[in-house]
């Protein structure tokens, strides 16, 4: 059974094996990004029954615009993204300022991204900004589009491009700073 | 399956541990909503009313209510012409 057909018997009938399945296909996912993002089990805990909850209240508003998938991340994103920023007191995780960001000579590319060894990126992901953490995963975990990042971010698609070239840079900055015996 | 990917499938599997209890806890949250929700809709009109009662109102019973066979105003003078 596809999303969309789930999502309309629950809400048709409020069945409870229909949040049984929607629970068991993104339950995991949510907690993976919460713990990616927040970086502290005990507060993933809490934000993935959070989003669970807000995703659930809220099922009725999903349009299908988009992949159902992808509404979930969104939100999840969103959630640690608030979360983070109330913390920091209202630090701007995506700033618009990008004339002070130095400029890349050469992009790297996703080859050299996705061929981390994960205990690697497991690292560095931790060691990223919260901002380029989170636009990492949109796009290599999630297959998220430039549009579909942006959209979320409330950015254009050039900042996005730009903030996921940064983001690349100090990953293999990183990389190298970290792991150079393994380099 | 990417590395990034990977790295999800770690975490989803650390979260099968705790996974049920806090399915316990999202559903038990969802039927209370549930609960005021259904609270809200079969009771607020009555309370409404209840309130209305407590202020000292009552339902407004003075006004005659139209009776249905009679003739609607924008018809009357039509039947007057027909009976001539």
């Amino acid at each position: 059974m596809e999303d969309p057909e789930v999502i309309h018997v629950y809400l048709a009938y409020q069945a409870a094996n229909c949040f049984d399945l929607l629970y068991k296909r993104y339950g995991g996912k949510i907690y993976s990004k919460c713990i990616s993002m927040l970086k502290d089990e005990a507060l993933a805990h809490d934000a993935t029954q959070e989003v669970f909850t807000k995703i659930f209240l809220n099922l009725s508003k999903f349009n299908e615009k988009s992949r159902f998938s992808t509404w979930v991340y969104s939100i999840t994103y969103n959630y640690c993204i608030d979360y983070i920023r109330r913390k920091k007191k209202n630090a701007n995780l995506f700033m618009d300022d990008i004339s002070r960001l130095p400029e890349i000579e050469d992009e790297v590319s996703d080859d050299e991204i996705l061929s981390i060894a994960v205990h690697q990126l497991k690292v560095i992901l931790e060691e990223l900004d919260d901002g380029e953490r989170a636009i990492l995963l949109m796009k290599y975990q999630d297959g998220m589009s430039i549009k579909e990042i942006a959209s979320l971010l409330n950015k254009t698609e050039s900042a996005v491009k730009m903030r996921i070239k940064r983001a690349k840079e100090r990953a293999k900055h990183l990389k190298q700073k970290l792991f150079k015996e393994e380099y | 399956m990417n590395n990034f990917q990977q790295l999800q499938n770690e975490f989803e599997g650390d979260y099968e541990r705790i996974g049920a209890s806090n399915k316990r806890s999202i559903e038990s949250t969802l039927s209370t909503f549930k609960f005021i929700a259904n609270i809200f809709e079969v009771y607020l009109p009555k309370i409404g009313d209840l309130l209305i009662a407590f202020a000292g109102g009552r339902k407004d019973t003075s006004k005659p209510h139209s009776n249905p066979s009679s003739t609607p105003p924008n018809l009357q003078d039509f039947d007057s012409n027909r009976n001539i």
